[in-house]
């Protein structure tokens, strides 16, 4: 099936590693930097991805995109304050989805990422010399289900089919578990460019099993810089709200301060005429006033971290071993704060900036089937519940519980005849859904019956990746009930489609490999729903002639599966559609029926 | 394909005779699944070892290059074992399931708080609102302050005194069910009421605790 690559696409930098034979490794082309910056620059003829965005950086800073990770899986609304130090365009006209503009166009997140994806994915095919579709990609445990789906997007549209969404600080356990050097409790703070997570462990007999992670999905190194920034400017005394260039340049500044305030004592920042200005600045910067102004950015990751703590039942003196992830732990003052919580030296044998993407490489390595010994059990990091009476927040999964997990829930109606129910799913952890992040509105279709007479059952169902799907049936009936998903913030399925054709470029490899994919991904549904239905109705109403036939289709679509035929794949599922289409008349109500005479099994009942 | 409707704790397992993991029908309860009694007081420690053993034998992990009706069963299944494993551990969670499986799901009728208690609560409920949205001098926030300490330490208290009730009810329940009876109808109203108390009080202290957080 080929190869399995770890990728940790961060807010400032992004790398691959893969498994080699002496154990993960990070990759880079001959001579060239293991890290790409995730940052990517539209210039008048190409776009430029990581290294090669840094000339002409300066000239181009609001064509060039970068940290887009703080905008996956959110809305304009979210983001609205954190435009002042970006010097690229937000357009405001797309609310659900956060869009950039350059040069005129604008970009989905995913879209910017893909392109990221794109470069990585080049890398390592060039590095291999061969072709490479499947991933590994990690995201910050406190990432939400819209988060994890903008970056599932990005992977498929960069051509890569995501295996598995892994969580960072438990991909840096997972390749620090390799080492030995984790057993029994362990605490994982990851503070990176963008995102603060902190997560709890237990390790026991090569099963990595989360207690309880939690964290904060904007804070980090980038918040730093913004805060000296702001110091920067103040100092230099000059007005620049309507000048994003000459921002852009103090933030880059203040970002090289930091970096130098991690080694030495003192350092000095000089800025000629930045944004086309006619200031000339020049300021010394010593490691104590930096620490002054940063600090209690950095103390807002004690909280989540005190949190977690409770979450997972133990107290601080029972941490076996801190361990420091992400590039931001380098910088002194947060060394020490996480000594003083936890009472005891973290350390960071393995190096902070490459060990979440060798995690994933570990990862990738046991979904390939190389190593069977180690097992990650991970949580979903966030409480989901629906909006209930009065806006009120009426739970279905606490957060920390383990994954994959379902839970049922059964709706009933309050009108008479009435053919939907609304259900309006969300996230967080406040007690009113106001407080807390909408991930989708969905309608359950029901037969009309007088008032509180239906009974649908809703299966809530959170995968091995943290993300959420929905599926429905009638009590009564036993029939599958119908669920359209509409997502709060981020792409829709037809969106992607869309984004798809644009980005291909047309290599017929490329189209082959996408053919393939989206047949894959289609067979999986129809093969779920199907074994669904047998399972939830099967029981009592399918004979044992018509049951073999359908796992005889069944069997058909997964063999054409293991080839590259797209056209063979469809084949077989329209062959198990024709077998399951009298079952799936069986569990339509006439009304249904009516309303999909077209429509298949497998289209009635996925998600 | 397992085709009978699954009733007995006994005859349910999660793998076919050739150890492929199975279609596990909504009837399938907790305690069927982990192939355990249903009982109030279980091994946990066995508990957790079986949950480690499935867990290798039916994480996604293992069915990536599956064919995709494994990996779906694979998915189906790890989701059963996950919730089945965090509400029996739970003493408190699986004493709610079991009660809720013999008799019905919980209501909040079920529970007649005591007078007192009540006046606790609604005493605790309007601290901690007015603690978290009125702009409060610094003598009344830590008076307030303190009310929310007092009234939290009260509620734990109150737990801990629910937790030796339904240690002794549970001692009756497994008691029957050892004798091969059904447990006795006022065991089980107790049951419900004492839970469902409880549920209610474990709410208050949660947004006790959420004001106390917040401020």
């Amino acid at each position: 099936m080929g190869d399995i690559i770890g990728i940790d696409l961060g807010t400032t930098n992004s790398l691959i590693a893969i498994m080699e034979e002496g154990g993960p490794s990070v990759i880079a082309p001959e001579g060239e930097n293991v890290f790409v910056p995730s940052v990517v620059s539209f210039r008048s003829d190409r776009v430029l991805v990581g290294e090669k965005t840094r000339t002409g950086r300066a000239e181009h800073i609001r064509d060039t995109i970068f940290s887009i990770k703080r905008f996956m899986g959110r809305g304009f609304i979210d983001v609205e304050e954190e435009l002042r130090h970006i010097p690229f365009k937000i357009d405001p006209e797309c609310k659900e989805a956060v869009y950039v503009k350059a040069r005129g166009r604008a970009y989905s997140a995913p879209e910017i990422s893909a392109i990221i994806l794109r470069e990585l994915k080049s890398r390592v095919e060039k590095h291999l010399g061969r072709r490479v579709q499947r991933a590994v990609i990690t995201v910050p445990a406190h990432f939400n289900d819209a988060q994890r789906q903008a970056t599932k997007d990005a992977g498929r549209l960069a051509g890569l089919e995501v295996l598995r969404i892994v969580n960072e600080p438990t991909a840096a356990s997972l390749a620090y578990g390799l080492h030995d050097r984790n057993r029994g409790v362990i605490a994982v703070y990851d503070l990176g460019g963008g995102t603060f997570d902190i997560s709890v462990l237990r390790v026991k007999e090569g099963i990595f099993e989360v207690l309880a992670t939690g964290g904060d999905t904007r804070l980090g190194g980038d918040d730093f810089d913004c805060a000296l920034a702001d110091y920067l400017i103040e100092r230099a005394g000059v007005r620049v709200e309507e000048n994003p260039e000459a921002v852009g340049q103090f933030v880059l500044a203040a970002e090289r301060a930091k970096r130098e305030l991690t080694e030495k004592n003192e350092t000095e920042i000089v800025l000629e005429n930045p944004g086309g200005t006619s200031l000339s600045f020049r300021e010394k910067l010593t490691r104590a006033e930096m620490e002054k102004i940063i600090s209690p950015i950095a103390e807002r990751t004690l909280a989540p971290c005190r949190r977690a703590l409770v979450d997972a039942g133990v107290a601080a003196s029972e941490i076996d071993e801190v361990v420091l992830v992400g590039g931001s732990t380098r910088i002194p003052l947060v060394r020490h704060m996480v000594a003083d919580l936890f009472g005891k030296e973290p350390h960071s044998d393995l190096n902070p900036d490459e060990v979440v993407a060798l995690g994933a490489a570990v990862q990738a390595d046991i979904l390939a089937g190389g190593r069977k010994d180690m097992l990650l059990l991970d949580v979903t990091p966030l409480s989901l519940g629906i909006e209930t009476v009065g806006g009120a927040m009426g739970w279905i999964i606490s957060r920390n519980t383990t994954i994959p997990t379902s839970q049922r829930e059964v709706f009933t109606t309050f009108k008479d005849n009435q053919t939907g129910v609304d259900i309006h799913v969300l996230q967080g952890e406040r007690e009113l859904i106001k407080d807390n992040r909408s991930l989708a509105r969905f309608v359950l279709g029901i037969d009309p019956a007088p008032a509180g007479m239906a009974r649908i059952e809703v299966t809530f169902l959170i995968d091995a990746n943290g993300i959420l799907s929905v599926t429905a049936r009638d009590l009564r009936s036993g029939k599958a009930a119908s669920v359209d998903v509409q997502p709060s913030y981020g792409l829709t399925d037809e969106q992607v489609e869309r984004m798809l054709l644009d980005s291909f470029e047309n290599a017929e490899a490329d189209i082959h490999a996408r053919q393939v994919l989206e047949a894959r991904t289609e067979a999986e549904s129809v093969v779920a729903a199907t074994l669904r239905a047998l399972r939830d109705y099967g029981e009592v109403n399918v004979s044992g002639e018509e049951r073999a036939s359908i796992t005889g289709a069944v069997s058909g679509v997964e063999r054409a599966l293991e080839s590259e035929d797209h056209q063979l794949i469809r084949d077989k599922i329209d062959a198990l559609n024709e077998v399951t289409h009298p079952l799936a008349e069986r569990m339509m109500d006439n009304v249904l029926k009516e309303a999909l005479t077209n429509k298949r099994l497998s289209e009635a009942m996925s998600e | 394909m397992n085709q009978t409707r699954v009733k007995s704790r006994d005859t349910f397992s999660v793998f076919d005779e050739n150890g492929e993991i199975q279609l596990i029908s909504s009837s399938v309860d907790h305690f069927a699944f982990f192939s355990l009694p249903r009982k109030m007081e279980i091994d946990e420690a066995g508990l957790e070892t079986k949950y480690y053993e499935y867990s290798r034998r039916l994480h996604p992990d293992f069915f990536t290059n599956a064919p995709s009706s494994k990996r779906i069963l694979s998915l189906d299944a790890s989701a059963r074992l996950n919730s089945a494993y965090k509400t029996l551990k739970d003493p408190i969670l699986r004493a709610v399931y079991l009660v809720e499986l013999e008799s019905g799901k919980l209501e909040e009728n079920d529970s007649s708080p005591p007078v007192d208690l009540l006046e606790e609560i609604f005493k605790a409920q309007e601290a901690a609102a007015e603690y978290k949205c009125c702009e409060n001098d610094a003598v009344e926030a830590k008076n307030l302050r303190a009310n929310l300490e007092a009234a939290k330490e009260c509620f734990v208290a109150q737990r801990a005194g629910q937790r030796t009730a339904l240690e002794d009810l549970g001692a009756r329940w497994d008691k029957a069910i050892d004798a091969g009876e059904d447990p006795p109808a006022e065991v089980i109203d107790r049951l419900r009421s004492v839970l469902s108390l409880r549920n209610y009080i474990d709410n208050i202290l949660r947004s006790v605790n959420q004001a106390l957080e917040e401020a």
